[in-house]
């Protein structure tokens, strides 16, 4: 796993951690991202628990594991949160951050741990990072994907982190932590896309919220970064995808999906079966 | 150390498993308490209804078999909830074990990052990390002496996070073999009534031979009474062995 300094300017800094190379074939990469400001962090998505040592590991090479003051979760799966329990081992006062519908759920990685979740309402919330003066704004990005979820805008940075949106899957041996030609970098994003967001509505608003914020980076916790003209490229892409789709995009065969997998639903069968 | 760790994880599964056996085990045995208890009353029932001096002894030896199950009754709801205790503890025990070996590794590879910043030739391999004597020191060690403080601070900070996880599993490790004693304590004691169960049905049987017309009745009361504390025995040893398998795997992973 490496670590990179995507932005330092006095006391703030942002990290990525990323590109494990020690982890197993089945566990999907993943982008950690820390915030740095006057030694006080909060860790974006800090993963699940199988990379934890990892992420532990390069992240001391910047920090002291006491200064974790908060984490955040911009949604609710195990690549995002499973480790959250062993983080919260390491600082007792530790905050966590995750939408208000996901509380209850996160609560379920808790180990017998008790961790302080803040609920984020759906309208986003801005938070102090630790007892600095540094504020990040929660932004809204329900159903892209899941139903409750946030970005993350850092105003010093003007870094935006995007959670899921702008994800790709990259073929093993893609270290490069940058879009460099977007273009081609397309092919790893869109069958994401098209799969895992559920709504181009939900997808197109979060557009119009990036394009006023218009940040110089925007951060996926999967794959690679977009800077500079690759943001607006990246947004006008991500505006015109038609997402929300299965089955290659074949739908339309049968709008009513009563078949799946080449059959047809007859409840009659279901006798033969007892 | 890895290894170790693993040889815990699964030594725990295995335990785990054990127990929820045993939990499967003990549900069913309140359901032969109770039969056995039915079965008892039937002989009440019946030498009650021979009318003369004859029935008298039965009658006795009837309600000292009755009272067997009422006896045996709180060890067998005692046995029903410790193996309840005896899974929460285990699932506690993995919990931790599963934290210690995330825990285990990054302490590993913080280690060897800082000797390798260091250009150092140690190894986290020349320390037993799960040993507590040598992580309570670890950050003191000669071998970090070109550390940075933010580097023994992290190292410090894991190798307490470990030393308090390592003393949790070895706290549940005993709690987990008290129970399993005492649970064993409880089965030998219900084994015990079984066999004194077993002991007045045949007792009723030679009383009842005597009988002209009520043999019959009697007889079949015995064969049902000894079928019962037959199966009550079979699974009361079942779960003994099953016990004696779970400690000897405990005392195997036990860390010393």
């Amino acid at each position: 796993m490496k670590s990179q300094i995507l932005f330092e300017e006095g006391p703030h800094k942002w990290l990525v951690i990323g590109r494990d190379d020690d982890k197993k074939k089945e566990v999907i990469d993943t982008n950690e991202y820390v915030i740095i400001h006057n030694n006080e962090a909060i860790l974006l998505d800090p993963g699940g628990i199988e990379i934890f040592p990892q992420v532990l590991t390069e992240l001391t090479r910047h920090i002291s594991t006491e200064n974790i003051k908060a984490v955040f979760a911009s949604h609710q799966d195990p690549d995002i949160a499973s480790s959250l329990a062993l983080w919260a081992d390491l600082s007792t006062d530790l905050k966590v951050y995750c939408s208000w519908i996901w509380q209850g759920f996160l609560a379920h990685f808790g180990m017998g741990t008790d961790f302080k979740l803040t609920g984020i309402p759906d309208d986003g919330m801005a938070v102090n990072i630790g007892s600095t003066k540094a504020k990040v704004y929660f932004v809204p990005a329900h159903y892209c994907h899941s139903s409750g979820n946030f970005s993350v805008y850092d105003p010093i940075a003007d870094i935006l982190f995007s959670g899921d949106i702008g994800a790709a899957l990259l073929p093993p041996g893609e270290h490069d932590m940058f879009v460099s030609d977007f273009s081609s970098h397309i092919k790893y994003m869109e069958a994401f896309h098209l799969r895992w967001m559920p709504s181009s509505r939900a997808l197109r608003e979060w557009v119009n919220r990036a394009r006023a914020i218009n940040p110089k980076m925007i951060c996926p916790q999967h794959g690679s970064i977009f800077a500079g003209e690759n943001v607006n490229k990246f947004l006008n892409w991500l505006e015109h995808l038609d997402v929300g789709r299965w089955n290659k995009g074949q739908e339309d065969v049968d709008i009513y999906h009563t078949t799946w997998m080449g059959w047809r639903f007859d409840k009659s069968l279901a006798k033969n079966q007892i | 150390m890895g290894l170790t760790i693993t040889h815990f994880q699964q030594g725990i599964a295995q335990i785990f498993k054990i127990g929820i056996e045993v939990l499967h085990n003990t549900r069913e045995l309140k359901g032969i308490s109770a039969e056995l208890k039915l079965l008892a009353i039937n002989g009440i029932v019946h030498a009650a209804k021979i009318g003369n001096n004859e029935g008298r002894s039965l009658i006795t030896l009837s309600g000292f078999l009755s009272e067997l199950p009422v006896q045996i009754a709180p060890d067998l709801e005692e046995l029903e909830v410790r193996p309840g205790n005896l899974a929460d503890n285990i699932t506690a025990t993995s919990m931790a074990v599963r934290r210690l070996m995330q825990f285990s590794v990054a302490l590993e590879k913080m280690l060897n990052l800082t000797f390798k910043e260091m250009n150092s030739s140690f190894s986290s391999s020349n320390f037993d990390l799960l040993n507590v004597r040598v992580l309570e020191k670890l950050h003191q060690s000669p071998a970090l002496y070109k550390a940075s403080p933010d580097q023994i601070i992290n190292i410090k900070k894991l190798a307490e996070r470990n030393v308090y996880l390592l003393n949790i599993i070895n706290k549940n490790f005993s709690d987990i073999q008290s129970l399993i004693n005492n649970i064993r304590v409880k089965i030998d004691r219900a084994r015990r009534n079984g066999l004194i169960a077993d002991y007045m049905g045949s007792n009723i049987m030679i009383e009842s031979s005597y009988l002209q017309g009520d043999k019959k009745n009697f007889n079949s009361l015995v064969s049902n009474i000894k079928e019962l504390v037959g199966r009550l025995d079979k699974r009361l040893f079942l779960i003994s062995e099953k016990l004696s398998v779970s400690l000897n795997l405990l005392t195997k992973i036990m860390i010393k």
